[in-house]
């Protein structure tokens, strides 16, 4: 089963897309509530998959997505944002980002996106 | 909207009851409002003619709108047009109204023209809000002449209506200078346009989103709740902010926050809006910096 570390500084973000992750066959090893957090949970735990909010406190998820590819650059990093703005996803995906999903979640986006990288 | 709209008033001439009301909405989707009943509200029969009509096709196989034509009461591009209407959300709670008895075919017209007349409605925004045309349902609402804060409100509406309930409606809007917010979630966009965006409610009224964005549920308004607010809030600023990426205008949303105690605000340029949802209201707050 794929492992996935969810970041996200929105309890209600990290609860809804570990619903959709978990009811369709990924397990959630850890949840993490700012990039640096998330950075540390990545380092330990090496999941298969981080999914990375754009917007967060401490450190933003380009921040975390740039230090998480410097330990790992095979790392698979789904980039998650409320906006669609397209310069911020090109800038993410120039930096190793493997795809990105918009808010609100819809399933079938998200898991057809991972299940394309397993 | 007009379905809450309307449905408001006749709870309160007791027509219908507040339960009643909320058991006839939303409206069923595999449902057909009849081409009388809409031929009635158009006014294009008067309901003597269409009761005569209906009479007379009981005792037959015709259709209403096959014997509306050959008296002579419509023509076929009509017929065609009321055919049109059978979907329309109105037309079908209207429907469910006569076909639960609270009013008769009669009493439609008179009902429609004392609510538009309670409300101020012009002719085009009683057929706006009929069309369920919201553009122009928001120009009804929200009389504001800034472009963008149209364009938000629209994004606000349609996501409610979307995610959280598809009966949403609005009050009038209005500026203020101050005021005290209750519980409230709030998140700050800037860039090209600059602006805080709060929903506030007291007591538990914000459980009209937080009960119904996730499939998660809360008893009180608390912290979670707040927070599941608060990530609403961040969907919408992010639709919102794709749109304006069409046209070259961008903006960066910082974090939401939240509060179990509301601040007293004050700004030259408060846009406060009322709506309902799911049963209960509470304010979206544009605070304006530029």
């Amino acid at each position: 089963m794929s492992t996935v570390l969810i970041v996200d500084d929105s309890k209600t973000s990290r609860y809804m897309l570990r619903h959709i992750l978990v009811e369709n066959g990924y397990e959630v090893v850890a949840e993490a509530e700012n990039g640096q957090e998330g950075y540390d949970k990545y380092c330990e735990l090496e999941p298969d998959f981080v999914t990375l909010d754009i917007t967060m406190p401490v450190m933003d998820g380009i921040e975390t997505l740039v230090k998480i590819k410097e330990f790992d650059e095979e790392a698979k990093v789904i980039m998650v944002t409320a906006s669609g703005q397209k310069n911020k996803m090109l800038d993410a995906i120039k930096l190793g980002a493997a795809d990105f999903v918009t808010k609100p979640y819809e399933t079938n986006q998200i898991i057809s996106i991972m299940d394309s990288m397993k | 909207m007009i379905n809450r709209l309307f449905g408001n008033y006749l709870v309160e001439k007791q027509i219908l009851s507040q339960d009643q009301l909320d058991d006839l909405l939303p409206v069923r989707k595999e449902f057909k409002a009849e081409v009388a009943t809409i031929a009635v509200i158009n006014k294009v029969l008067s309901p003597t003619a269409a009761r005569n009509l209906l009479e007379q096709i009981d005792q037959g196989n015709e259709r209403f709108g096959d014997a509306a034509i050959e008296a002579g009461y419509l023509s076929d591009e009509k017929l065609d047009e009321i055919l049109g209407y059978q979907t329309n959300n109105f037309m079908k709670f209207v429907q469910n109204l006569l076909d639960g008895g609270m009013f008769s075919l009669d009493q439609i017209n008179p009902f429609l023209d004392e609510f538009q007349q309670l409300g101020g409605y012009s002719d085009a925004q009683i057929s706006s809000l009929i069309h369920d045309d919201l553009g122009e349902c928001i120009n009804i609402f929200v009389p504001v002449r800034s472009e963008q804060l149209k364009e938000f409100t629209l994004t606000l509406v349609q996501t409610l209506r979307r995610l959280i309930d598809s009966d949403t409606y609005l009050d009038k809007a209005y500026t203020a200078r101050s005021l005290q917010l209750d519980k409230y979630a709030c998140q700050m966009v800037a860039g090209d346009m600059h602006m805080k965006v709060y929903i506030s409610a007291p007591d538990d009224n914000l459980l009209a989103i937080a009960n119904y964005f996730t499939e998660d549920t809360y008893d009180a308004v608390d912290e979670d709740a707040l927070d599941n607010v608060g990530e609403f809030i961040n969907c919408v600023n992010g639709l919102f902010a794709t749109n304006l990426s069409y046209d070259d205008i961008t903006i960066d949303m910082n974090s939401p926050e939240y509060s179990m105690d509301g601040p007293f605000i004050s700004n030259e340029n408060l846009y406060v809006l009322p709506i309902h949802a799911n049963g209960c209201s509470f304010r979206a707050i544009l605070e304006v910096y530029e």
